[in-house]
């Protein structure tokens, strides 16, 4: 499997990397993994960012649109970098997938790949993952719980035995909360 | 106080424009008779002057219309930058960073923004020859201009054709006219890295922004000087503030110009007449005026492109399309300058790291106690 970018910052509960090719990043919800020495660091995309690639240079208006800009200057496509952060769900050491934080994060420049099918069933057969998700504390929580949910589905043999079982895991979680609830499950429909 | 200094200024810049505009009329209308004229045009090519005069290789004041371009085409671009040797840090070295750029358009291919550093640190490299004293800035332009060439004519033979390669500023090494041995040692391998330019049919140019030249406007004032024979500025005839040669003062070849040619036009190709040039052979450089979309630039490119149709053309279309695309300025060269640029506090870590080697293996920090105190004041 062809790694989609190369982690470039790395932290217990998360890790951000460069994208391989601009505008590569794989979609936001994404299960993602990386090597690190014995054990393999699990995590799902929650962020996506293309930003110039020196700091002090903003991009500026070319009024032609995307790809053709990059056409009539080639260079953009070197200036410009996409990089992805993923919150880190778990990891799996040996056999075994445990899905609580790893005891240590990705080494800086390790490679990221798209996760395997067996390992998503794996890594989201019970919705655990959920829980971690919403009291991450990012803005972006809830979106990411149902996108999230939407790739699983995609690897278990019953999609809507899963969605229904993680709507009732939903529903634990957000107790007291149904405007957040009901705003999860419509993007479930 | 200041404010009414700079009322008094902002008033004299606004007599001075009327007055600029009174002589561009005048060298428009000097240029056309010029240009009828062959024997006025000799005689004043002819004239003993130490000012540079263009030779013109064309008709003098027929602008020429923007080529077509080819469909497909690469820019190459090289900018270099330095940290110059400097006693008051202890610094006997000098750095030099390359940056290449290479532009594909039209077609794909690899796209590269690159830089490369080199330093200079042993006897031969960093002292002359001649007098033992440390290198000299010309020299070390020098060096850098000559692996400027370098690196464009080696990325060159990657890249399909056609293609143009620019750099930044004159091709003319005017300071290295009547040096020593060592100068004409450099000059020598900056002629050799323009020779392997031609080699791999590479097209060079040298683009100059905010030109101050006057190898024009020299020739049409050399004209006004109203004597049947060739004029000899030496032993000028005119009482000094009656010299007719005065009405045209002060205009430059880019501003006039300017007031003749319509975005994407260029003057006429000219010979620069500058003194090193007896020693580039074929390289000899010419150059023409080139109305971009902001400024007019002055283009200066080696006799052999100059004299080929089809490189001329490819260079006047390709360098519009270039300043064009870089909304005033060409793309590829800000690209090679971003990308060779050694900014402060990227020398300061050089410095710093340099400082720490010295440190490890016992050696004091490298700066003079004046510079010590410059960058820490008592207080």
């Amino acid at each position: 499997m062809s790694a989609l970018g190369e982690v470039v910052a790395s932290s217990t509960r998360e890790f951000t990397a460069e994208a391989r090719e601009l505008y590569g990043s794989p979609a936001f919800g994404s299960f993602v993994r990386v090597t690190a020495g014995e054990q393999v660091i699990y995590g799902v995309v929650y962020n996506i960012v293309t930003e110039g690639v020196d700091a002090g240079r903003r991009p500026v208006a070319f009024g032609t649109p995307w790809p053709q800009v990059a056409q009539e200057h080639p260079q953009l496509t070197k200036l410009l970098r996409t990089y992805f952060s993923c919150l880190t769900l778990g990891f799996r050491q040996g056999e075994r997938i445990y899905t609580y934080l790893p005891p240590f994060p990705p080494y800086i420049h390790s490679f990221i790949e798209e996760c395997r099918r067996e390992e998503i069933k794996e890594l989201t057969a019970r919705p655990h993952y959920l829980a971690h998700i919403l009291k991450s504390g990012l803005v972006v929580a809830d979106q990411l719980a149902a996108a999230a949910i939407r790739q699983a589905c995609a690897v278990q043999p019953d999609a809507g035995e899963y969605i229904r079982r993680a709507g009732r895991e939903l529903r634990r979680l957000l107790t007291g909360d149904l405007e957040r609830l009901k705003a999860i499950l419509r993007q479930l429909e | 106080m200041l404010i009414e200094q700079l009322d008094a200024l902002a008033k004299e810049e606004m007599a001075r424009e009327e007055e600029y505009k009174i002589k561009l009329k005048r060298a428009r209308e000097v240029l056309a008779a010029l240009a009828t004229s062959p024997e006025a045009l000799n005689r004043a090519g002819e004239s003993r002057t130490s000012w540079l005069v263009a030779e013109p290789l064309e008709e003098l004041s027929r602008p020429h219309p923007l080529p077509a371009r080819p469909a497909a085409w690469t820019v190459l671009a090289a900018d270099g930058s330095q940290i110059y040797p400097d006693q008051h840090r202890q610094l006997f070295c000098y750095l030099l960073n390359i940056g290449l750029v290479v532009l594909p358009y039209g077609r794909q291919g690899e796209v590269v923004l690159a830089s490369r550093p080199y330093l200079f640190y042993r006897e031969e490299e960093l002292y002359q020859q001649a007098d033992g004293s440390l290198i000299s800035p010309e020299l070390i332009a020098c060096r850098r201009a000559v692996m400027e060439l370098e690196a464009l004519a080696e990325a060159a033979a990657r890249v399909p054709r056609p293609a143009v390669a620019l750099v930044d500023g004159t091709l003319i090494l005017w300071s290295l006219g009547a040096g020593s041995a060592e100068q004409q040692e450099w000059l020598q391998n900056y002629l050799a890295a323009l020779a392997a330019a031609r080699e791999v049919g590479l097209p060079l140019a040298g683009y100059i922004s905010g030109s101050r030249a006057t190898d024009v406007v020299n020739l049409l004032r050399l004209s006004l000087c109203a004597r049947e024979e060739a004029v000899d500025c030496d032993r000028c005839a005119y009482p000094p503030g009656e010299r007719p040669c005065l009405e045209l003062a002060g205009l430059r070849d880019a501003g006039l110009w300017k007031s003749i040619l319509s975005p994407g036009e260029r003057s006429p190709v000219y010979r620069s007449q500058s003194r090193v040039l007896k020693q580039y052979g074929q390289h000899h450089v010419c150059f023409f005026y080139l109305r971009g979309p902001e400024e007019v630039a002055r283009v200066e490119v080696p006799a052999w492109v100059a004299t080929d149709k089809a490189m001329l053309d490819l260079v006047h279309s390709l360098v519009y399309d270039q300043a064009v695309r870089g909304q005033g300025y060409p793309v590829a060269l800000a690209e090679a300058h971003e990308q060779a640029v050694v900014r402060a506090a990227e020398r300061e870590c050089f410095l710093q790291e340099l400082d720490r080697l010295r440190a490890a293996r016992g050696a004091g920090p490298g700066m003079t106690p004046k510079f010590a105190r410059k960058r820490q004041g008592l207080l």
